[in-house]
């Protein structure tokens, strides 16, 4: 029973794929349609929205008083006495996961009935969207690595097939290429820390891993840190986090609902979760752990300095987004692995409900992502306006929004743990300042003041349709109160336990507790009164600028100083061509392929023409042609072989 | 000794499907002369080639069913045939059916080629039946004068096939470049085999190997004269799975032949040559006097192919070029395996797992190629590839998962096959070697993903192309088959493990 | 463990031997390197092939069993093979072109 509860869960949306992928071949290919896009959507949906509501019966009827529930339905491998499973565990922790992501993907997927209609392979999108679902499904609930893997490579090339989806735009494939490439850098991070943990451990059971660094760690304190930290490039790729957080801001390409879903709410936390899944190990790793804290914290100050001059509106919540990744991981390498969980929770309500915002007010303004020439938005679309100001309220950390109360702790913990910083909280508190100002920049150019677009635009303007608006509402509304459920006890005066602590709690810190020093609840009251006071800051100084724009936003092209560093993000993208891109390509086309063929036997021609008569009589044989070319490669190799054997012996 | 022929029921029905292909194709023309039809007298080539396609697709299913139904009884013990020349039986059986699986694909893929084109059929399908009882033979033989010429029957009629694709003008020049390196290599082999044979006065693999393990770890002539031997097989056995530099015929081979010959030259051969390198040295590498220097030449050499046929595939135009620089690549990542080869049998299992699974990848990337064959071109480079997502789907559908597969990404059998590789270079600690090779697979990964980004994400320049219509069917059988395989054996790989283990367990 | 075999071959007169074959050897395989016709290159690897026969009898009397002589035959039949399938390819080559010159078949490279 609760093992074909767990399958269900995973395979519905599996199915949902496979029904509408099916469809979308054969429709292109008869080019007739055997269902359209309502009928596809509608599945996708129910599909994805089954899979909530089982998850929810599973997580709260099933799992009520016991700690997990876990399945196996198959032996995937043994190798050398190692069984490798093909297990899925739901935990507190992956339960919360669950919920996450099939709720938001439920409500995402409605929303998308509507973004999508009238895009002609709009059945391919829904089944893209349903694997994703299925991918990630895979990634949250698999116990053992290979299985994680397998659902990380999948959310990947769901992204990257979504990215791409509008593939006609030569820009939008270029994006996709970019993220599949840069993910496969942190991949690779990823498969080295496995094959460590593999080579140490003896297994690739999660569980089993975390218990083998709490109880008997008998791997070196080196080892165990470069294990953590090959597994920490894994996640910086997945959730964009410096140095590969490049691709993201190039995946806005891609359709807005799944920026939401996929660059936003769900697939980017992955790294975040990986990290919370391996807390035992992270524990045992102290250098690890304080790696990922200031990458974390560098992470967010740095793409909230460039969120501030972006002009595109996806671009900015881009930007924001990495910025919040950032905070997440600051949170986790300061072994607040609850807090971690909680802020990617109330990061998923309130980002989905920005992008999807933004989605709407895109598809208003019949493509247009510019906030230069947006404005004035709010009297045409007061749903969208009103549910995007309560996420913004959320992001910029104003209580009592979900986002104050989760930001707040990430910055508390911080401050207080053993393994963070004072440092990391100051530019913690400077990136939230950053965070404030360009949320509130982004409302109001977007929303205040005077419409700057074209008339024509301007006639157009009108309201989404409610497939659009209720989501924006749903997640409008857990903006405000998703944080409710995880308030501080300090705050509530101890009435109120902290719910999500105590829910977590037992699959989180089974594996040791990380402590807070101990500070005056004055200390506490006065932080918290300081992290409001820096989101007003922002607010207000964003108010003061952009609230009644009177002339002219300039041009990016006549930055210079500051903000053109900024609007040129830093110049990441041309320094990574520089140094990596283009000395890679040359090896492949100048050096492997020149020595392969021509230019070795040429280059010995003309070298031998030039002089050197006596020896290039002998040497002018190798020239004669490729097959004794290559008839020398062959003896050449022999004589290694043998060289070889007489080194070694 | 007692000779049971059921040992040897595949290749006595292979045989006779030899001989019935030779015997009809010759006795056309008196019998219808018999017949008294005039018309008959000078059959066009067509109705000729289609005659001869037909009994070699029929001719090998019933092969392969006649030796899955009563082979079966040998699948049990092996047992030694022909004084120490052939075992037959045991996990061998596997092997057999993999190789003659490979060989239906293989016909079914040229079934579109023989058909339509000038070639003639009946030799065409009478070479590639006696390369395949040569592969049959080879996987099976366990004497040096056995291994030998089954080498050489599995070669030369493939050398002959390079060269009979007639439509081409540098055809000749792959085959006799293939026929004069594959010489040159044969000979290094013969060289260690009589260099082990002078040491050792047998040819009986076995026998050689119970020598070879009783010398000592000392440093002696003996020891020299015969890890020279061993070191000139290597040379010769690394020739036909083309490690590098021992590769460099392959490109051009590759390119040059008929895409079912490709395919069949890329799985079939490389598989039962594979096989002979594991009968040899995983024996040998068990040796203390040979396991310092044999995991170490394999590692080196499997690193050194790995390195240079990922990096020259990324900038390959030819899609069957790039295939054959990822076939290098591969071979690689098999001949990887061998290095911890010596501590456990897992390791061979490893290997046969990855060429069983690489049959499929194969035959799938290049059968997607004969699909598109184009009426007035063949698909061949990435140009005419691009953008074919719109028109063909379900090939750009199928082409992916090959990709994905040979890319050795999840939830292809690709993936598992990598992962058991790596896996025992964790287990032998060859991190190093590890490390490397695994860079190198996703440096891998944009090659292949790149077919993948030009068939979905390009718009062609001009219209794709309409493609040849005629003889579908048996391309689509192929292209299915190979799907289902890859992908069901991706994620429930168990039944190809213990396939692959009775298998190795007769080669350790 | 002491092989009388080897202390045999390097010993004493068998090494005289082995040096004939791997003079032959060589030799074959500088012809297959460096003469310029197809046609020359295939009989380098015949005269390869043949040091190896030589070789292979030497042992064959050396440890009084038949087993290398039957693989030198056999050696002698697939050459012949060897030899039918690429003299065809060769004629076909000359056909077409008008020249077996190794420099001309070129054409498949990178």
């Amino acid at each position: 029973m609760e093992s074909s509860l767990i399958l269900l869960i995973i395979i519905l949306p599996l199915i949902g794929a496979f029904l509408n992928g099916t469809v979308a071949a054969t429709n292109a290919y008869r080019k007739k349609e055997i269902w359209g896009e309502k009928f596809a959507g509608i599945l996708a949906f129910s599909a994805v929205g089954s899979s909530f509501l089982l998850s929810l019966y599973a997580v709260f009827v099933k799992m009520s008083g016991i700690d997990s529930l876990s399945f196996t339905p198959y032996e995937w491998l043994s190798v050398g006495g190692l069984q490798l499973n093909l297990s899925f565990v739901i935990d507190h922790l992956s339960a919360v996961m669950l919920l996450v992501v099939t709720g938001v993907s439920s409500v995402i997927h409605f929303y998308s009935i509507g973004y999508i209609h009238g895009d002609e392979s709009s059945v391919r999108y829904f089944s893209y969207l349903n694997l994703f679902v299925f991918a990630m499904l895979l990634l949250i609930l698999g116990d053992s690595m290979p299985v994680m893997f397998v659902g990380w490579e999948g959310v990947g090339l769901c992204s990257y097939l979504l990215i791409g989806f509008w593939y006609k735009e030569e820009e939008k494939a270029i994006a996709g290429k970019k993220a599949f490439i840069v993910n496969r850098i942190g991949d690779f991070g990823f498969l080295l820390g496995m094959f460590l943990i593999f080579a140490n451990v003896g297994s690739l059971t999660i569980s089993e891993v975390n218990e083998f660094f709490h109880h008997n760690n008998s791997m070196t304190f080196f080892w165990t840190n470069v294990a953590g930290i090959c597994l920490f490039i894994g996640a910086t790729g997945k959730s964009a986090q410096i140095p590969l957080y490049v691709w993201l801001p190039d995946a806005m390409a891609g359709p807005t609902p799944v920026s939401a879903l996929i660059h936003a709410a769900t697939m980017v936390t992955a790294g975040v979760y990986m990290l919370c899944r391996f807390h035992g190990l992270y524990l045992a790793a102290p250098v690890a752990l304080n790696v990922v804290l200031w990458i974390g914290a560098l992470t967010a100050i740095f793409s909230a300095t460039i969120a501030i001059y972006q002009n595109d509106i996806k671009k900015v919540l881009a930007y924001s987004t990495v910025s919040q990744l950032g905070f997440m991981f600051m949170a986790a390498g300061a072994g607040a692995f609850v807090i971690a969980i909680f802020h990617l929770m109330t990061h998923a309500f309130f980002k989905a409900c920005l992008f999807l915002g933004s989605g709407s007010v895109i598809h208003a303004m019949g493509g247009e992502q510019d906030i230069r020439f947006m404005g004035g938005l709010k009297k045409y679309m007061p749903t969208t306006y009103i549910t995007f100001l309560l996420a913004t309220l959320a992001i910029a950390g104003i209580p009592p929004f979900a986002g104050f109360f989760s930001k707040d702790e990430i910055l508390w913990n911080v401050f207080a743990s053993d393994h963070g910083s004072k440092i990391v909280w100051a530019i913690g508190a400077i990136a939230a300042l950053c965070t404030a100002f360009y949320m509130f920049r982004l409302v109001y150019l977007t929303f205040f003041g005077k419409f700057r677009g074209t008339p024509e635009q301007e006639h157009h303007l009108h309201e989404s349709p409610s497939t659009m608006t209720a989501p924006l509402i749903i997640l409008g509304v857990l903006s405000l109160i998703g944080g409710w459920i995880g308030i501080p006890k300090l705050l509530s005066g101890g009435l109120i336990p902290n719910f999500f602590h105590h829910y977590l709690e037992p699959a989180v810190s089974k594996y040791g507790h990380v402590e807070l020093h101990h500070y005056s609840h004055s200390v506490e009251y006065s932080l918290m009164i300081l992290s409001v006071v820096i989101a007003v800051i922002g607010w207000f100084t964003a108010s003061r600028l952009f609230r009644e724009v009177k002339k002219e936003l300039p041009d990016p092209a006549r930055y210079s100083g500051i903000p053109k560093l900024l609007w040129n993000k830093y110049f990441v993208d041309e320094i990574y061509d520089k140094l990596i891109v283009n000395p890679i390509k040359f090896l492949a086309t100048k050096v492997f392929l020149n020595i392969s063929d021509k230019k070795l036997i040429d280059g010995a021609a003309n070298g031998s023409a030039r002089g050197w008569r006596q020896v290039s009589q002998v040497f002018s044989y190798l020239q004669t042609g490729n097959i004794q070319a290559y008839g020398i490669y062959i003896i050449f190799g022999a004589a290694l072989a043998v060289a070889l054997a007489f080194y070694i012996y | 000794m007692n000779f049971d022929p059921i040992f040897l029921i595949g290749e006595f029905s292979l045989v006779a499907l030899i001989v019935i292909l030779t015997l009809v194709d010759a006795m056309r023309k008196p019998v219808f002369a018999l017949l008294g039809s005039s018309a008959e007298i000078t059959p066009d080539i067509e109705s000729r080639n289609r005659q001869a396609t037909w009994i070699a697709g029929i001719g090998l299913v019933i092969v392969a069913a006649v030796y899955f139904i009563f082979g079966k009884a040998t699948s049990g013990e092996s047992v030694s045939l022909l004084h120490d020349s052939l075992r037959a039986g045991g996990g061998v059986y596997i092997g057999k059916l993999a190789i003659i699986g490979a060989g239906i694909l293989t016909i079914l893929l040229s079934a579109r080629y023989t058909m339509a084109q000038s070639i003639p059929a009946a030799d065409y399908y009478l070479l590639l039946c006696f390369s395949l009882l040569g592969a049959l033979t080879l996987i099976a033989a366990e004497n040096f004068l056995m291994i030998f010429l089954s080498l050489e029957m599995m070669s030369i009629p493939i050398y002959a096939l390079v060269g009979l694709k007639r439509y081409n003008s540098r055809v000749g020049e792959s085959a006799i470049k293939y026929l004069l390196l594959g010489g040159l290599s044969s000979a290094f082999l013969l060289l260690g085999i009589s260099f082990i044979y002078g040491m050792t006065g047998t040819l009986v693999v076995n026998d050689v190997l119970t020598h070879l393990s009783q010398v000592s770890q000392t440093v002696s002539s003996e020891m020299l004269l015969m890890g020279l031997g061993l070191v000139f097989i290597f040379v010769g056995l690394a020739f036909k799975v083309s490690l590098v530099p021992f590769h460099a015929w392959t490109p051009d081979v590759y390119e040059g032949a008929a895409t079912p010959v490709t395919s069949f030259m890329s799985v079939a051969v490389k598989l039962a040559a594979f096989a002979v390198i594991l009968k040899i040295f995983a024996g040998s590498l068990l040796f203390p006097a040979f396991d310092p220097l044999f995991s170490r030449l394999f590692a080196f050499f499997a690193l050194l192919t790995i390195i240079y046929g990922n990096s020259v595939a990324i900038v390959q135009k030819n899609v069957k070029r790039m295939l054959a620089y990822s076939s290098i690549a591969h071979a690689g990542y098999m001949a990887l395996a061998l290095a911890p080869m010596g501590h456990n049998i897992e390791a061979v299992q490893a290997v046969l797992f990855y060429g069983i699974g690489y049959i499929a990848m194969n035959m799938l990337a290049f059968g997607v190629l004969v699909y598109l064959t184009y009426r007035d071109k063949y698909c061949e480079t990435l140009e005419d590839l691009t953008g074919i997502a719109r028109k063909y789907p379900g090939a750009a559908a199928v082409m992916s998962v090959a990709m994905f597969s040979l890319g050795g990404l999840p939830p292809a059998v690709g993936f598992v096959g990598k992962v058991q590789i790596f896996l025992q270079l964790i287990n032998g600690k060859f991190y190093a070697t590890a490390v490397i090779a695994l860079l190198f697979s996703m440096v891998a990964l944009y090659f292949y993903i790149n077919v993948i980004v030009v068939m979905y994400m390009k718009e062609p320049e001009a219209e794709v192309a309409n493609i040849d219509k005629k003889s579908m069917l048996p391309v689509w059988l192929t292209l299915g088959f190979s799907t289902l395989f890859i992908l069901i054996l991706g994620i429930l790989p168990s039944p190809l493990m213990e396939w692959s283990l009775e298998w190795a367990k007769m080669l350790f | 463990m002491n092989n009388p075999f080897t202390d045999f071959i390097i010993g004493s007169g068998g090494i005289y031997t082995i040096a004939v074959v791997l003079l032959l050897f060589t030799l074959g395989g500088m012809t297959v390197l460096f003469r310029r016709t197809l046609l020359h290159m295939l009989m380098g690897v015949e005269l390869m092939l043949n040091a190896v026969n030589l070789s292979f009898i030497y042992f064959s009397r050396l440890h009084q069993n038949h087993d290398g002589q039957i693989l030198s035959l056999m050696i002698f039949v697939v050459a012949a093979c060897e030899v039918a399938v690429g003299i065809a390819i060769i004629v076909h080559l000359f056909k077409r072109t008008g020249t077996i010159s190794v420099e001309t078949y070129t054409a498949e490279r990178g």
